[in-house]
C-alpha cells in the first residue's frame, strides 16, 4: 500500500511524506468509521501574515507553523490554484484562509486541528450540493418510490431547464420549491428509467421509477470490470440478488437453478452440511468461480443476502480467464452501500424441511411372505413343497395380540420433518465520501436423523466498504468471513437407510432388555440403531472457516481524461479443523444360560477400538492485481475501452492429522489417546501442498455508436503444475456484435419502432482447462509410499527389524509433454427488446471443443513393461447446444407481473477416446464411444411382461433353462440380434441395444420459468424449473428387493404372486395375482429398462410469497418497510418416476440424505 | 508518468516467472533415495512389501491389489483351501481349484522393473555416498534375490513368460514369451549369484541374506527338477519361437535336483537348525516356533512380520473358535480330517482306518470326550489343530454335531457314510440315526437328557447345520492362532503372527526330497538316501512323530510328501508342491474332504465320533490343464506376441 502512495505521489517529493501521512491516517479514519464532519467552532491562534504572490502551497505552510493546523489536500489540487496575495496582522485562522482562498476554486473544511481543502464543487454537475438561491413560492414534496413501492433514496429531482435540482432523502422524500404551474421535475436515478411530471397545481407528487433492469442500460459485471449490456458482444447471462432471493436454500448452488439458461444444477442431497451438487455452464463440466473479481471457493457457502449480482460468462467473454476458463465463469459480486443512504435489514425465517422420498418398507407379516416366496421361488420347479424359512407359528406370533411386535426401523431411526433457521442482519448506507455494507447472517439446518444428531450452523459477517481517499483515488476493502460446523454421526447417513431397509422388521432393536443390549442378527446388515446415534457409535465435527478478503485501490490518472490504475491484493484463506470420534460398539446375541437366565454373547464389535481423530488443513491463497484500465469516446461516436492486468496468485494448503485409541471410551478427545506409534493410531497429515500462477491479461473494446462493436482479449497464463517446456500458455478471445436496431434504416421503419434493440452476436475464443494437470512432467519417488489409507490396504513399507519403514513410491512414467486441454469455445447469438419490455429475446447456440482431455493409454502396452503409464493429451470431444431466454414484463390493472422463461439442451459428442482394441466388431460397436454422444447406454429392450403360463409356453425366445422357471410376471427383453436366446447379466452378449442415455446428473433439456406478481403489498415470486432427457438406474435394494435376504421397500409388494402363498409357484393351475414387480425373488436385469426410468420432471422449485405492510402505517414506528412471506423449495413435483424425487441420485447404493422440501416463513424489516 | 509506469513494470518483473518453479515436497529424486542407507532401507521397504509372499493377506480368489491375491484385506479362503488341508463354508462355492480369477501379471513386472533400477543405479552413489563394495554387493544381491523371486512367482503360476532384466522402453516389451526352461534357469542362477554378492546374515531383520538365497533356489530347483520329471503331459511350444512356453525337457530334471540339493547342502554352514528351544513340550515347542522371530530361532531363514497399526492382517479374527469370537468371525479355516489322518499316534483299527467305528463290530466306539481320540496324537498335529475338547485360551473348545437318543442297549451301528469308502450322504442324521443333529448357530435345538438336565444339540463352536457359523470339519486351525492375543482384540486387523515364508525345516525336506530323487535316478554323487533319512528323522523327532526305523524303510517317496504336508500344513505351501508333483489332478479332482462330527450320546454321557465325508458335498474340480494358470486376457491383448497357456 505504502508504495502505491509513492507511485502515485512522487512528483512532489518536497511535501510529499507529511501529505502520505496525512492520507494514510485520513484512509485509516474513513475506512474505520463514518466520517462525521465536525465544523470547528473555535479558532484560537493569531497569526500574522505578508505575501505578495506567493505560491499558495508555502502560504499555507506557513499558516500550519504559525497555528499547528494540518492542511490536507491532494497534490493536483494545488494545480488549480492561484499566487496568493495577503497582508493581516492577529487575524484568525479563519480570517486567514478565507482570505487566502478567496479566489482560488477551493472549498475548505475545518475538522478539528485539520484543514481540508477541496475543489469546488461545479453546481450543474452535482445537483445533490445545490443550495437554491432563492425562495419562490411555489413549494412541491413527495416520495419517490421504486416499482416495488420502496423508497427510493438519492433521487435526483430537478426542475427542467433550471439548476435548481435536490436530492431524495432516506426516506424518499423531497422538497423542492419551483417557478411556477408550468414547471417540470424531472426524477432521474441510476438504474432507473428517467420520469419527467409536469407540476401544474400539484402540492404533492408522487413518483415511481421504473427499473431499468433489463432495460439498455443495465450494467452487467464481466471479467475484470462491467460493461453495458448493451455493449455486450458474448453470452453473459446475470441475475441480480433479488432474483436469487426468490429461492431460499442452504447453498447459493441451488438458488440458481432455472434461473440462467445454460446453468445445470443438480441437488444431490439436503444433507445440513454437505453442499452436495453437480453444477456446470452448458454441460461443461466444473467452472470457475470469482468472488468479487477474485477466484475462490466457497461461493455455496455465501450468504445470499450479501450478494449484488451473479454474472454467468458461457463463451469467449470467458476468455479472459484464460487456462481456467474452458468450462465458463460464474462472477459473483457482493453489495456495497449506496451514497445518502442509510438502512438496516433483518430477515429471520424459520422453515422446516420434509424429507422427500423417504420409503416405507414391509412389516414382518409381508416379510415374512416374500421371503417365503422367493424361497419357494428359489427352490426351483424341481423342488417346489421344498421348505420355507418361516411357519404358520411365525406368522401367528406377528399377527396382532401375538408375542412379537415388527420392527419398522426407518421409524426407529428417521423422522419425516426437521427445523431451521436463518437470521441475517444488514447495514448499509453511506455518505459521497465513503459507503458501507455490513451483513451478518446465522443459519441453523438440522437433520432427518431421529436422533437430532446431525445439524448444521453457520455464521457469517461481510463489511464491505468504499472510500473516496484523496481526488480521484479510491479504496474499496471487503472482507468475508464464514465459520460453520457441521454435527453427524460417525456413520454416514446412508448407512442408516441401508441398514433401515435391510434389518428386517421381524428382529428388535434390543436383544431382549429394552434400551439395554443392540440386536446382532447375523448377515442382514448391522443394527440400524447403532448407526443413527452419535450416542452409540461415536460423531464427527467438521469446522470451516473461510477468511476471504481484498483491498482494492482505484486511482484516476490526472491528465489522461479515462485511464484509471488500480491495484488489487486479496488474501484468503480455507481453514479445516475436523475431529471424529468412533465409539466402540457391540451388538449382542440373547441366549438362554444353563440355569435358564438370559445371557448376552457379545456378537460382533462394531467401529472399535474407540478413537479420536483430529485433522486441520489451511489453505491461504493470495493474488495480486494490477492493472491499467482507460475508456475514452472519440469524437463522440467512437467508444473505446481497453486494460492491461498483470495478476499472480499463490496457493497453499497444509495440514496434520492425527488418530489416537481411546481406552476409556468417554474421554472422546486426543490427548485421552495412548502414546502414539503403539498401534494403528497416527499423527500425519499430507504434505504442503503450493503452487503459483502468473497471468498478462489483454482486454480491449471497440465500438463504433454502440452500432459495430467488436471485443479481443488475450492472455498469458503461466503456472507451476505445468511442465517448464509448456509453462506458458496463450489464450485469445474475439467477439463482434452488430447492433442492428441502431442502424438508420431500422431506427427510421415504422414498421420495426417496436424493436428497443435488436443485437446480433458472435464470438470464438481459445481457451483451456488445466484442471487435471498436476506434476505429471516430473519423474522420481513418492515418499511416503502409501497403497491405501486404511488398515486394509497393502502396506506401503515393510517391517524390518520389527519396525515400520515406510518404503518410495514408484511414480508413473513422467509425460514431459503434458499440458492443458485445449478448448475452443464458438458461440453465436441475438439479444432483441421489443415493445418497452413486452418481450425479450436472448438466444445462442454454442459449439466448444476439447482437445487433448488428459488420458491413459491403454491395451496397447505389455505389462511387461512394468510401469504404468502417465496420462496424456489424448481425448477430445465436442459438446454443443442452444439456449434461449424470454422475457416479458408488463401489467393488468394494477398487478404488475413478469415473466422470464429459459430453456436450454446440451449435448457432449466423443471425437476421440483412447481404448484398446476391440477383440470384434460387437464389441467394437458396443463399447467403442468414439464419435459417440457420451451419454449413449446399452440396454435390454423392454419386451413386455408374462402374463400367464400360456404365455410363457409360446415364447419363441429362451430366457435360459428352456423358460422352465419362468412364471407369470417375469420379464421379457428384447431379442435383438434376433438369435432366439438372451444372455442376462453378461451385459454386452448381444441383446444389449443402445435405448437410454444415462445421464444421471446431466439431463439434456433444463429449463426454468419465474413468474412474478405483484399487487398492492402482496408480492408473489414463483419458479417453475424442469429437465427432460434424464434417465437413471437405481441400484441395490431398489433394483433387488430382499437382497440378501433383507427387507424391501414396500413398494415392491405390488407384484405378481400366487394367490395361494403355499401354492406351488410352477404349476401351470396355479392362480396368479398380477401386480407391478414379478414375483419376490426375479428381479429385472439392472441393465435393462425395466430398471432405466426416465426422471424428467417439472416442480415447482420454488414460491415466494410475501405481503408488505403500507409504508404509512410501519412508518410510524420508525419502519421503512416491513414483509412478511411464505417461501418454499421443491413444493410439487411432476415425474414419470416412481417412489424417487427424481434429482435423488443413484450413489452411495441409492439411499443417499434424501432431498427436502421445504417451507418457511420470514420477515423482512427494514428500519 | 513515465517513472510510474518505469515503476510499476519493475514491480511486475519482481512477480515474475522465477517463482513458477515450485516442486512438490512430497516428490524426491533418486539423490535423495541412493544417497543415503537410509533411502535404501525406503526402497527396499517397497520391494519387500510389493514381494508376492502367499502370506495371511493372499487370497486365492482375486481381490487385492488389483485382483492379483496379493495385498489382500481377507484371508478366508487361501491356497490351503484347494489342498485338502483345510475347508471352510465358503470354499463350497469354489468350481475348481485353481486361481482363475487372479491376475498377478503387471505387479510382477513393476517389481521387476524397479529392481532392476535399483540394481542400475546404485553403483552411480557408490563413490558419492561412500558405500562399500561390501554394501552395494549386499544391496545388489537384494535387489537380484527380490527379482528373482518374483519371476519364480510367475514361472510357477504360467510357465515361460517374458524375461525382462533391463528398465524397458514400452516399445522394448512387446515381446513372446520365453521358455519354461529359461525363466527357471534365470530364477536359480540369480538366487546363486544374489548368494555370491550377499553375506551371510541380513542387514536387517525380515530382509534377506546369502542363505535365503540358497534356501530359495533349494525350492525353485526342486520345482524345476519336477516339472521336467512329472509335467512331460503338458508341453506348449510358441510356434513363432519355437520355444517350450510350457513344459521342461525330461532330461533336465537331474541337473535341477542336483542343483536344489547342492543348495540345501550349503545352507549346513549357515549354522541353522530346526527349532528345539521350548522342550521339552514337543507340542508347545512346534506352536511356539511360529512365534519366535528372536536370532535364537535359527530356523527361520525368512519370514514376513507384522506390526499393530502399520501392516497387520486378520488371521486370529477369521479364526478363532465360534465360541470366542468378539467380532462378528470365527472358524473359518477348519483342517480336514483327511489332513488330520496324516499324522501319527491316532487311534486305528487293523487296516489302518480310524478308529472311530470299530471295524471289526461295525458299532461306534465310545470316548468320554472327543478329546480322548486325539489323547496319543503326534505334538504336532496338537500344535498345528485345536481339536474338538481340547483347551485352548482357557477354554474347552466345544464341538458337537448333535446328540444320540437312541436306545443304546446293542451299541450304535456305524450310521450310513460313517466307514469306508465314506460315501457321502447329504443328511445323514435323519429320525432312523436317532441323532439329534444342530440347526443352526445357537446349537438348537435342545435336548433333554435322561438325568432331566438340558443340553443344545450344537456344542459352542460348531458343528451345525446352517454351516453359516463354528467348525464344519470338527477341527481348528492352531498354528498361527496367536494363544496370546486379548480376547478383546481377536478383530479385524489386530493379527501380527509372522508368515514363515522359508524355515530352515523346509530346506531339509527339499534336500531328502532332491536327495531321494536323485537317488532314484541312480545318481551316485553321494550317500543320498541316507542323507534323506537322516533329514527326515530330524524333522520328524522334533515334530514328535514316530522315528523312520531304518534307512531302508524310507522305500517310498510319498513319505517325503507327507512329511511335507505334514510340517509345511496350512503355509500356502502344499498347493505348488501338489502342482509340481502333477499329483493334484488325483488328489483333489471330485474329491468331498471328511470331518469328524462328535456326537454325544445321552444314554451314557459318552461321545462317538463320527468320521465321514463333508455332508454339503463340496466337490473340486481340477483337471489337468490348471496346473498352470491361464495367461491374463488383457496382457495377451496388450502383447498379442504372447501364445496363450494350453
Amino acid at each position: 500500500m505504502y508504495k502505491i502512495f509513492t507511485v502515485l505521489n512522487y512528483r512532489r517529493k518536497s511535501c510529499s511524506f507529511s501529505k502520505i501521512a496525512h492520507i494514510m491516517k485520513l484512509t485509516a479514519f474513513i475506512l474505520l468509521t463514518v466520517i462525521l464532519q465536525v465544523s470547528a467552532s473555535t479558532y484560537g491562534q493569531k497569526i500574522t501574515l505578508k505575501e505578495k504572490n506567493t505560491p499558495l502551497q508555502d502560504v499555507l505552510l506557513d499558516i500550519q507553523q504559525q497555528s499547528g493546523y494540518d492542511f490536507l489536500y491532494t497534490a493536483d489540487l494545488l494545480k488549480l490554484a492561484k499566487p496568493v496575495t495577503i497582508s493581516v496582522k492577529d487575524a484568525s485562522i479563519k480570517e486567514v484562509i478565507e482570505k487566502c482562498l478567496a479566489d482560488q476554486p477551493f472549498v475548505f473544511k475545518f475538522n478539528k486541528k485539520t484543514i481540508t481543502l477541496k475543489e469546488k464543487p461545479i453546481p450543474v454537475e452535482i445537483p445533490a450540493t445545490i443550495i437554491p438561491v432563492q425562495v419562490i413560492a411555489n413549494p412541491v414534496s413527495g416520495v419517490v418510490t421504486d416499482e416495488k413501492g420502496q423508497p427510493l433514496a438519492g433521487v435526483t429531482v430537478l426542475e427542467k431547464g433550471t439548476k435548481n435540482g435536490i436530492v431524495t432523502d432516506a426516506t424518499g422524500h423531497y422538497n423542492i420549491n419551483v417557478a411556477d404551474a408550468n414547471s417540470t421535475l424531472v426524477f432521474s436515478s441510476v438504474g432507473y428509467i428517467s420520469q419527467e411530471v409536469k407540476v401544474g397545481t400539484q402540492k404533492n407528487i408522487t413518483v415511481q421509477l421504473k427499473d431499468a433492469m433489463g432495460d439498455l442500460n443495465e450494467i452487467v459485471v464481466v471479467g475484470y470490470g462491467t460493461q453495458k449490456k448493451v455493449s455486450l458482444t458474448g453470452a453473459v447471462s446475470s441475475i441480480s440478488g433479488d432474483e436469487l432471493a426468490t429461492t431460499r436454500n442452504e447453498s447459493v448452488l441451488n438458488m440458481l437453478t432455472g434461473k440462467i439458461p445454460g446453468v445445470r444444477v443438480v441437488q444431490n442431497t439436503a444433507e445440513p452440511g454437505a453442499f452436495s451438487n453437480s453444477f456446470d455452464i452448458r454441460g461443461l463440466g466444473s467452472p470457475l468461480f470469482v468472488i468479487d473479481g477474485v477466484p475462490r471457493t466457497g461461493i455455496e457457502r455465501l450468504d445470499p443476502n450479501d450478494i449484488e449480482s451473479i454474472s454467468v460468462l458461457k463463451d469467449a467473454a470467458a476468455a479472459v480467464y484464460g487456462v481456467q476458463a474452458g468450462n465458463g465463469v460464474v462472477l459473483v459480486t457482493t453489495k456495497k452501500g449506496k451514497a445518502g443512504t442509510s438502512r438496516i435489514t433483518y430477515t429471520v425465517t424459520y422453515g422446516e424441511q420434509h424429507a422427500s422420498g423417504l420409503l416405507p418398507s414391509l412389516d414382518a407379516t409381508d416379510y415374512m411372505t416374500a421371503i417365503n416366496e422367493k424361497t419357494k421361488h428359489s427352490n426351483g420347479i424341481n423342488n417346489p413343497n421344498g421348505s420355507v424359512p418361516y411357519q404358520a407359528a411365525d406368522f401367528a406370533a406377528f399377527a396382532p395380540g401375538g408375542t412379537k411386535k415388527s420392527t419398522n426401523w426407518v421409524d426407529e431411526t428417521v423422522r419425516r420433518n426437521a427445523g431451521q433457521e436463518n437470521h441475517s442482519l444488514s447495514f448499509e448506507g453511506g455518505t459521497d465520501k465513503a459507503t458501507y455494507f455490513i451483513g451478518l447472517g446465522y443459519l441453523k439446518q438440522d437433520g432427518f436423523l431421529k436422533t437430532n444428531d446431525e445439524n448444521y450452523h453457520k455464521y457469517n459477517v461481510r463489511s464491505n466498504i468504499t472510500a473516496q481517499i484523496a481526488k480521484g483515488l479510491s479504496a474499496d476493502v471487503q472482507l468475508y468471513y464464514m465459520a460453520d460446523q457441521r454435527n453427524y454421526p460417525a456413520f454416514d447417513f446412508q448407512e442408516v437407510l441401508n441398514a433401515d431397509y435391510r434389518n428386517p422388521p421381524i428382529y428388535p432393536v434390543y436383544a431382549g432388555d429394552p434400551g439395554g443390549h443392540l440386536d446382532y442378527f447375523g448377515d442382514n446388515g448391522n443394527n440400524a440403531v447403532l448407526y443413527s446415534s452419535s450416542a452409540l457409535s461415536g460423531y464427527r465435527q467438521n469446522n470451516k472457516k473461510l477468511l476471504q478478503t481484498s483491498i482494492d485501490l482505484a486511482y484516476q490518472i490526472p491528465f489522461i481524461p479515462g485511464l484509471q490504475a488500480k491495484a488489487l491484493y486479496s488474501y484468503n484463506n480455507n481453514f479445516d479443523d475436523n475431529k471424529t470420534y468412533n465409539k466402540e460398539a457391540d451388538l449382542y446375541t440373547s441366549f438362554i444360560n444353563t440355569d435358564g437366565t438370559t445371557g448376552y454373547r457379545q456378537s460382533q464389535v462394531i467401529n472399535g477400538p474407540s478413537s479420536v481423530n483430529r485433522s486441520y488443513n489451511a489453505a491461504p491463497n493470495t493474488l495480486t492485481q494490477f492493472s491499467l484500465n482507460y475508456t475514452h469516446t472519440f469524437a463522440s461516436v467512437h467508444n473505446v475501452s481497453a486494460a492491461a492486468i498483470y495478476e499472480s496468485t499463490d496457493s497453499q494448503s497444509d495440514g496434520f492429522n492425527g488418530t489416537k485409541y481411546i481406552a476409556i471410551g468417554t474421554l472422546d478427545q486426543l490427548a485421552a489417546g495412548g502414546n502414539v506409534g503403539q498401534s494403528l493410531q497416527t499423527v500425519g497429515g499430507g504434505y504442503p501442498s503450493h503452487s503459483a500462477t502468473s497471468s498478462f491479461i489483454e482486454k480491449l473494446h471497440y465500438d463504433y455508436k454502440s452500432k459495430y462493436l467488436f471485443d479481443l482479449s488475450g492472455r498469458n497464463d503461466g503456472s507451476s503444475r505445468f511442465a517448464p517446456t509448456k509453462r506458458w500458455g496463450f489464450f485469445p478471445a474475439a467477439s463482434a456484435a452488430w447492433r442492428v436496431s441502431e442502424e438508420g434504416f431500422f431506427k427510421q421503419s415504422k414498421a420495426l419502432s417496436f424493436f428497443d434493440n435488436f443485437k446480433l452476436r458472435a464470438s470464438y475464443a481459445a481457451v483451456g482447462d488445466a484442471g487435471q494437470v498436476n506434476y505429471q512432467f516430473i519423474s522420481g519417488y513418492d515418499y511416503p509410499y502409501t497403497s491405501g489409507t486404511s488398515s486394509a490396504a497393502r502396506p506401503g513399507g515393510s517391517i524390518f527389524d520389527g519396525g515400520y519403514i515406510a518404503g518410495v513410491g514408484f511414480r508413473t512414467l513422467p509425460n514431459y509433454d503434458v499440458t492443458w486441454t485445449s478448448n475452443k469455445l464458438a458461440n453465436i447469438g441475438l439479444d432483441a427488446e421489443l415493445w418497452h419490455g413486452g418481450l425479450g429475446i436472448t438466444a445462442d447456440y454454442f459449439v466448444r471443443r476439447r482437445d487433448g482431455i488428459l488420458a491413459t493409454r491403454v491395451g496397447t502396452i505389455a505389462g511387461a513393461l512394468g510401469a504404468t503409464l502417465p496420462q496424456e493429451n489424448l481425448n477430445s470431444d465436442q459438446s454443443s447446444g442452444v439456449e434461449l431466454e424470454l422475457t416479458h414484463r408488463s401489467h393488468i390493472g394494477q398487478v404488475r407481473y413478469s415473466l422470464d422463461g429459459n430453456i436450454s439442451y446440451t449435448r457432449t459428442k466423443n471425437l476421440h477416446v483412447e481404448r484398446a482394441v476391440a477383440g470384434n466388431s460387437y464389441d467394437n460397436w458396443v463399447n467403442n464411444t468414439n464419435n459417440r454422444y457420451n451419454d449413449v447406454a446399452f440396454q435390454y429392450g423392454d419386451g413386455g411382461r408374462f402374463t400367464s403360463f400360456a404365455d410363457i409356453y409360446g415364447a419363441t425366445v429362451n430366457y435360459g433353462g428352456g423358460n422352465r422357471g419362468l412364471v407369470p410376471g417375469d420379464y421379457k427383453y428384447v431379442d435383438w440380434n434376433n438369435d432366439g436366446t438372451i444372455n442376462l447379466g453378461t451385459g454386452s452378449q448381444g441383446d444389449g441395444s443402445p435405448l437410454a442415455v444415462k445421464s444421471a446428473n446431466t439431463p439434456l433439456v433444463n429449463f426454468g420459468l419465474t413468474i412474478s406478481l405483484e399487487y398492492g403489498g402482496f408480492d408473489l415470486s414463483a419458479l417453475a424449473q424442469g429437465v427432460t432427457g434424464k434417465w437413471i438406474a437405481y441400484g441395490d435394494a431398489s433394483l433387488t428387493p430382499l437382497q440378501f435376504n433383507g427387507n424391501e421397500f414396500a413398494y415392491f409388494f405390488d407384484r405378481w404372486h400366487p394367490a395361494d402363498p403355499a401354492a406351488n409357484q410352477f404349476d401351470p393351475h396355479t392362480v396368479y395375482v398380477p401386480g407391478y414387480y414379478s414375483i419376490s425373488g426375479t428381479n429385472p436385469d439392472g441393465n435393462s429398462m425395466y430398471n432405466y426410468q426416465n426422471a424428467s420432471y417439472v416442480r415447482l422449485k420454488s414460491l415466494d410469497v410475501g405481503y408488505t405492510l403500507p409504508v404509512q402505517l410501519t412508518r410510524k414506528i420508525g419502519v421503512k418497510r416491513f414483509r412478511l412471506f411464505f417461501q418454499g423449495y421443491d413444493l410439487f413435483t411432476i415425474t414419470g418416476l416412481r417412489y424417487y424425487d427424481p434429482e435423488h441420485p443413484n450413489t452411495n447404493r441409492s439411499n443417499e440424505y434424501p432431498l427436502a422440501k421445504t417451507y418457511n416463513f420470514g420477515v423482512n424489516v427494514t428500519f | 508518468m513515465k517513472k510510474t509506469v518505469y515503476i510499476i513494470t519493475l514491480t511486475l518483473a519482481l512477480f515474475s516467472c522465477k517463482r513458477l518453479n515450485i516442486a512438490p515436497n512430497s516428490i524426491i529424486q533418486d539423490k535423495d533415495v541412493f544417497g543415503t542407507s537410509n533411502g535404501i532401507a525406503a526402497y527396499m521397504a517397497t520391494l519387500y512389501t510389493l514381494l508376492p509372499i502367499e502370506d495371511f493377506r493372499y487370497q486365492t480368489t482375486g481381490g487385492g491389489t488389483n485382483s492379483t491375491g496379493f495385498g489382500n484385506f481377507f484371508y478366508n479362503q487361501n491356497l490351503n483351501m484347494f489342498t485338502g488341508e483345510i475347508t471352510n463354508r465358503e470354499s463350497g462355492n469354489e468350481g475348481n481349484a485353481s486361481m482363475s480369477s487372479n491376475n498377478y501379471w503387471a505387479d510382477a513386472y513393476q517389481l521387476i522393473r524397479q529392481a532392476t533400477n535399483f540394481i542400475n543405479t546404485l553403483p552411480g552413489f557408490k563413490a558419492s555416498a561412500g558405500y562399500s563394495t561390501a554394501q552395494i554387493n549386499q544391496w545388489t544381491g537384494e535387489a537380484r534375490f527380490l527379482r528373482a523371486y518374483t519371476y519364480f512367482a510367475l514361472v510357477k503360476r504360467y510357465g515361460g513368460v517374458p524375461l525382462v532384466t533391463t528398465v524397458a522402453t514400452a516399445e522394448q516389451v512387446n515381446v513372446p514369451r520365453n521358455s519354461e526352461q529359461e525363466i527357471w534357469d534365470y530364477v536359480n542362477s540369480e538366487f546363486q549369484g544374489a548368494a555370491d554378492l550377499m553375506q551371510p546374515t541380513s542387514e536387517q531383520r525380515g530382509r534377506v541374506n546369502k542363505y535365503t538365497a540358497l534356501g530359495m533356489l533349494s525350492r525353485t530347483a526342486l520345482y524345476a527338477g519336477s516339472i521336467a520329471k512329472y509335467g512331460q503331459a503338458i508341453i506348449n511350444v510358441d510356434p513363432a519361437t519355437n520355444k517350450r512356453v510350457q513344459g521342461i525337457p525330461q532330461t533336465e530334471s537331474l541337473r535341477y535336483f542336483k542343483q536344489s540339493y547342492k543348495a540345501a547342502l550349503d545352507c549346513a554352514a549357515g549354522g541353522f537348525a530346526l527349532y528345539r528351544n521350548s522342550l521339552p513340550d514337543k507340542t508347545a515347542n512346534f506352536y511356539n516356533l511360529f512365534y519366535d522371530v528372536s536370532s535364537s530361532n535359527k530356523e527361520y531363514m525368512f519370514s514376513r512380520e507384522y506390526v499393530f497399526g502399520y501392516s497387520v492382517h486378520q488371521f486370529d479374527l477369521m479364526d478363532i473358535p465360534y465360541q470366542l469370537q468378539v467380532s462378528g468371525s470365527a472358524s473359518y479355516e477348519c483342517p480336514t480330517l483327511d489332513w488330520v489322518s496324516l499324522f501319527d499316534g491316532l487311534p486305528r483299527n487293523a487296516d489302518g482306518s480310524l478308529k472311530t467305528v470299530d471295524a471289526t463290530t461295525g458299532k461306534f466306539v465310545y470316548y468320554n470326550s472327543p478329546a480322548d481320540f486325539f489323547q496319543n496324537a503326534e505334538p504336532r498335529l496338537l500344535a498345528s489343530v485345536i481339536v474338538p475338547g481340547s483347551t485352548f485360551k482357557g477354554a474347552v473348545i466345544d464341538v458337537r454335531r448333535g446328540i444320540f437318543t437312541g436306545d443304546i442297549t446293542n451299541g450304535i451301528n456305524a450310521f450310513p457314510g460313517s466307514v469306508p469308502p465314506y460315501p457321502v450322504v447329504t443328511s445323514p442324521y435323519n429320525a432312523t440315526t436317532q441323532v439329534t443333529p444342530a440347526v443352526n448357530s445357537s446349537g438348537s435345538p435342545t435336548v433333554t437328557l435322561p438325568n432331566g438336565s438340558k443340553m443344545q444339540a450344537g456344542g459352542l463352536s460348531g458343528i451345525y447345520g446352517s454351516w453359516d457359523q463354528g467348525t464344519t470339519t470338527g477341527f481348528h486351525q492352531k498354528k498361527f492362532l496367536d494363544q496370546n492375543l486379548a480376547a478383546a482384540n481377536v478383530k479385524n486387523n489386530y493379527s501380527t503372527t509372522p508368515w514363515p515364508e522359508l524355515r530352515y525345516a523346509e530346506v531339509l525336506l527339499n534336500r531328502a526330497e532332491a536327495a531321494y530323487e536323485l537317488n532314484l535316478a541312480g545318481d551316485t554323487g553321494a550317500n543320498y538316501l541316507q542323507d534323506a533319512f537322516t533329514q527326515i528323522n530330524d524333522i520328524r523327532d522334533r515334530g514328535g512323530a514316530v522315528l523312520l526305523p531304518n534307512v531302508a524303510a524310507l522305500n517310498d517317496i510319498n513319505i517325503i510328501r507327507t512329511e511335507r504336508r505334514k510340517e509345511l500344513g496350512f503355509e500356502s505351501k502344499i498347493f505348488w508342491d501338489q502342482r509340481r508333483w502333477r499329483t493334484a489332478d488325483i488328489d483333489i479332482n471330485n474329491r468331498a474332504w471328511m470331518v469328524l462330527n462328535p456326537i454325544y450320546v445321552a444314554a451314557n454321557g459318552k461321545y462317538i465320533l463320527d468320521a465321514r465325508k463333508l455332508e454339503r458335498n463340496q466337490l473340486f474340480t481340477f483337471t489337468v490343464s490348471m496346473y498352470y494358470q491361464q495367461i491374463p486376457g488383457s496382457e495377451i491383448a496388450k502383447d498379442p506376441k504372447l501364445v496363450p497357456n494350453i
